[in-house]
């Protein structure tokens, strides 16, 4: 993954987080009972999925790489 | 066209349907300037007046009572400045987004979305920082701070630049590379390229640039109404200023318009051919 | 994607002797630029984000004490906030379909007349020139119900006359159609050079096809005069999410609040109200709102643009 896909994907995570602590606040945190509970609730799965959206993006990347790299040795070793 | 009636009556009609179409565009317009030359006593009629001696009244009002040249002259200062700073800094950041494609497009992905930041957004912030420069002595020397020109400059500039740039890249993108690369090979310097050879075949681009920024600045509104309150106001807050004083003086109000709008637009006139080129980003070609 | 551009300078840069790379070239010539933007972007950014966390009422006294995110809860449960969203949503939504259809319906008949175009052009582009702020103050007396031309108009016609202005069903509409007399001529003007700069062959193609002329539209002219097109979308939606003067000088948020946008709402929250922690905290949704948006309407551009870069 190089840093710009980092970059990329991490902004992307970043908004991510940030969007569903707005969801949460607005529209779920009513159902708890305990407001401190609910922003710890909140900020595990905030960070669980934005994490994951990371993660996934970095595993495309990585796929994408090696998928280029056995292009160009196909073809190398075609050219020999 | 091959049938001459038909097509007569289909010409007539699209020449009808544009002269309604331009009738509603340029009415208001008309409007305005006509209510400017009209005496006071014509104004507030019903129905309204059409036909009036025209009179010089409102633009003395506009021009002796209330000064509003005072606004005009802070305006261009004030616009020009930034138009100046906006090109300068907006073409070397273009030219280098073009060529060398600093950043891999993430920079000139941030600089973009600041345009949309909403000015209202950020104008609590600005207003608190500037109140804080404007009460040390550099910010008193250079002129930065509430109600100083320094301040809406500074605004006007960081407000235009990522428009600026954005359409700066798209003509920088226009010039062939392999002029720069001659002209590299010869033996001049990176500077001395960007100065004799880019800059040059850029100018139709930079000065289109160079008529939006201008226009936006003197037409802005929300910066000069928070930053100023009357030693560097504009001329948008100037007609303002008109209106609250007492009730509605429509006459006065139409004049100083005029005379706000009409500078902008003769400088729309002499661009118009350029502005439409520029406006399409080169997302339109040839 | 910049992989073409730094293959092929390398050379050249060891034959002239610069005394800087390339590198730290472009890096020197995006610096003030971003000297700019950074202050005056991140700065304004950073206080913002303090406040919304902060207890702050001006007139009380200053920014107070850390209140973590009861600001945000606050706004998020704030009817009028988003009464305000609704009516900034409702305003984008009809004036920009609007503007498009018609900008785009009057290029096509501009593109078709004959005669004229240089004019024609002209006198579309003056409303581009004028301010919102100044324009829009004159259309107040245009819509004046006793002495407007507008209703006088419609007086002439037997036509109902409405209070543009003062009743609040058609007060939103009113704006929208002032933004629509602005900026029509903007979206007529790109969709028409746009027109003009397609190529001909195509089209002469299809007549010899005998390919019927909505056949011509939807299969050629929509698909070539896309990129154009989303630009101006783009363009105008975020113009029109940000309307500010429009309303500040045609109805400041009246009658009631039935005009009100998201930022007149911001505006007279922040320095109406003096509470400068809800005002801050609904910067932040807009920001963020913002951001997102710029995501899915800048990339597509982007792409564009480091398309033609590698290709240049």
């Amino acid at each position: 993954m190089s840093f710009s896909q980092a970059w990329d994907a991490g902004f992307r995570a970043l908004l991510l987080y940030v969007g569903i602590v707005f969801v949460w606040l607005g529209l779920i945190e009513g159902l708890f009972s305990s407001q401190s509970t609910s922003v710890v609730v909140m900020n595990v799965v905030a960070v669980a999925i934005a994490v994951a959206f990371f993660l996934r993006a970095r595993r495309r990347a990585v796929a994408e790489r090696a998928r280029a790299e056995a292009e160009v040795r196909a073809l190398v070793e075609e050219h020999i | 066209m091959l049938q001459r009636d038909s097509s007569f009556a289909k010409e007539a009609l699209r020449y009808g349907l544009i002269v309604l179409v331009l009738g509603f565009i340029v009415f208001p317009i008309f409007w305005m300037i006509v209510t400017s030359f009209k005496p006071a006593a014509d104004i507030m009629v019903s129905p309204p007046r059409f036909l009036f001696t025209p009179t010089l009244e409102n633009y003395y009002h506009a021009i002796y009572d209330k000064n509003f040249l005072f606004y005009i002259k802070n305006t261009l200062f004030i616009s020009v400045a930034s138009t100046i700073l906006v090109v300068v800094a907006g073409s070397l950041a273009a030219y280098s987004f073009a060529r060398y494609n600093v950043g891999d497009g993430h920079i000139l992905f941030f600089i973009l979305s600041t345009k949309m930041f909403p000015a209202i957004a950020v104008i609590l912030p600005y207003f608190l920082i500037f109140r804080d420069i404007g009460k040390t002595d550099a910010g008193r020397f250079l002129g930065i701070g509430l109600d100083q020109p320094g301040a809406l400059i500074i605004s006007y500039t960081m407000f235009n630049l990522p428009f600026a740039i954005w359409l700066l890249v798209s003509f920088f993108q226009d010039i062939p590379r392999e002029l720069e690369h001659s002209a590299r090979l010869d033996g001049l310097s990176r500077l001395k390229v960007l100065r004799k050879v880019v800059f040059p075949l850029a100018a139709p681009g930079i000065a289109v640039t160079g008529v939006f920024t201008l226009i936006f600045c003197w037409n802005e509104f929300l910066f000069a109404y928070i930053l100023t309150r009357k030693a560097a106001s504009t001329v948008t807050v100037g007609v303002e200023s008109f209106f609250t004083l007492q009730g509605i003086l429509w006459g006065p109000v139409a004049a100083a318009a005029t005379i706000s709008v009409l500078p902008m637009m003769v400088f729309v006139l002499a661009m118009q051919r350029y502005m439409v080129r520029g406006l399409t980003f080169g997302a339109v070609r040839g | 994607m910049s992989q073409s551009l730094s293959v092929s300078l390398p050379q050249q840069r060891r034959a002239s002797g610069a005394v800087i790379s390339d590198r730290w070239f472009s890096i020197l010539l995006i610096a003030p630029a971003m000297a700019v933007i950074l202050v005056f972007a991140l700065l304004p950014l950073v206080y913002a984000l303090n406040v919304s966390f902060r207890f702050a009422d001006l007139t009380r006294g200053g920014i107070g004490d850390f209140v973590g995110l009861d600001n945000y809860r606050r706004v998020l449960a704030d009817r009028a906030f988003w009464a305000s969203v609704g009516v900034t949503v409702k305003f984008t939504l009809a004036a920009v379909i609007l503007e498009m259809v018609l900008g785009i319906a009057i290029a096509f008949l501009i593109h078709s007349a004959t005669k004229g175009k240089g004019i024609i052009r002209s006198l579309m582009v003056l409303p581009l020139a004028t301010s919102a702020a100044v324009t829009g103050l004159f259309w107040r007396y245009l819509y004046d119900t006793q002495f407007g031309l507008i209703n006088y108009f419609l007086g002439l016609l037997h036509l109902p006359q409405p209070n543009w202005l003062g009743d609040y069903t058609i007060a939103l509409w009113s704006v929208v159609l002032f933004d629509v007399w602005q900026w029509t001529p903007f979206v007529a003007l790109i969709a028409l050079a746009g027109l003009q700069a397609l190529p001909k062959e195509p089209f002469e193609a299809a007549e010899l096809d005998g390919a019927s002329t909505f056949r011509v539209l939807r299969t050629l002219t929509f698909p070539m005069l896309k990129p154009v097109l989303f630009l101006v979308l783009v363009l105008r939606t975020i113009d029109s999410v940000r309307l500010y003067d429009a309303v500040a000088v045609l109805t400041r948020g009246g009658p009631g609040t039935v005009t009100e946008s998201m930022t007149f709402y911001l505006y007279r929250t922040g320095l109406k109200l003096f509470r400068m922690d809800y005002a801050s905290t609904m910067a932040i949704f807009f920001l963020y709102a913002m951001l997102v948006a710029s995501l899915f309407a800048l990339t597509p551009l982007l792409k564009q643009f480091s398309n033609r870069a590698s290709e240049g």
